[in-house]
């Protein structure tokens, strides 16, 4: 599952996630399967103006 | 009128909208924007690098109660707008965004197109859009019809600061929509934020001359300070301009303290100073 992923990456803090091109909803993180070929897009926030 | 700052949903005391870029430490954006008395900063979204998986560590840092307004800053398209913003929600769960579309790599002058575009798409969502745009009351009211809850018109190109170089539009933008006008862009020192805001603008939002000064901390004061004596000037109601000068000490009892001037016949006495004084 997307969870068990970030937790082996050592992903921590406010991020959100594409899968595949599509948003992964924070609700659905915990049931979103994750398997060999799939795209992530992970993304953080930086300081900006 | 009211002090407080009303953006959709959100209410701020504070009207100096503080940017996080470009400080030369954590630590010091922290400290400045504690400083400036800012409830609300923006901050941007990037890709995280797995080598530096501790991601957002800006976030934790933050003075607490400090509202996040997330930028959309990087995008050149409604599409990719629109795709930032969603993931700005979903992980700070805000529903404010600052809608930033950039149309040119030299003056980053607003996408004003697009970001029409893309504020219909993120309106409809629910989202609280702030859109980053031209200074031109066409666009403004564009904005203010689709449904955005501000308009932030530049002052100049984008860490310029240059200043408002076309105060008489802003203050035009200003009479002609309802929403409030958050001044971005373009600000270099705290008489530019005092100057937008005596002329009316609800709010202005500083980055770079604050993170880029040489104390930052000491910049956020001060523009903590101009912000608010501009408030209260606008609110105060500034005299009319006038071609001529006006004395501010009364004439009235001014005769016993002339001294007579020796072959003066107009002087002799005090009824005939008063008369050529009044006259």
């Amino acid at each position: 599952m997307l969870p068990d992923l970030l937790k082996h990456l050592g992903i921590q803090g406010t991020v959100a996630v594409e899968l595949n091109g599509r948003l992964v909803r924070r609700q659905d993180q915990a049931s979103t399967p994750v398997t060999e070929g799939d795209c992530l897009e992970i993304v953080h926030f930086v300081g900006g103006g | 009128m009211t002090n407080t700052l009303r953006l959709g949903a959100h209410r701020f005391s504070s009207r100096l909208l503080t940017g996080t870029g470009r400080f030369p430490s954590l630590q010091s954006t922290v400290d400045a924007l504690t400083a400036s008395g800012s409830e609300l900063c923006t901050v941007a979204l990037r890709r995280l690098p797995l080598d530096r998986p501790d991601g957002s560590a800006l976030l934790k840092a933050l003075p607490s109660g400090m509202k996040i307004l997330p930028n959309t800053a990087g995008a050149t398209t409604a599409k990719e707008a629109v795709r930032i913003a969603r993931l700005a929600r979903e992980a700070l769960e805000t529903d404010l965004v600052k809608l930033e579309i950039l149309a040119d790599p030299v003056t980053l002058y607003p996408h004003n197109a697009e970001t029409l575009r893309a504020a219909i798409t993120l309106v409809d969502e629910g989202f609280t859009v702030l859109p980053y745009c031209g200074d031109d009351p066409v666009i403004c009211r564009e904005l203010e019809a689709v449904g955005c809850a501000a308009v932030m018109p530049l002052a100049a190109p984008i860490g310029s600061g240059l200043g408002l170089l076309n105060p008489q539009t802003l203050s035009l933008i200003r009479e002609l929509i309802e929403i409030p006008m958050i001044v971005d862009a373009g600000i270099g020192s705290p008489a530019d934020a005092l100057q937008a805001m005596e002329l009316g603008c609800d709010a202005v939002l500083v980055n770079t001359a604050i993170a880029a000064a040489k104390e930052p901390i000491g910049m956020a004061t001060a523009f903590r300070l101009a912000v608010e004596a501009g408030r209260l000037s606008f609110l105060s109601g500034r005299i009319p301009r006038r071609r001529y000068a006006t004395a501010s000490s009364p004439s009235e009892g001014l005769s016993t303290l002339r001294i007579p001037n020796d072959g003066d016949v107009n002087r002799e006495t005090n009824h005939l100073k008063e008369d050529v004084w009044n006259s």
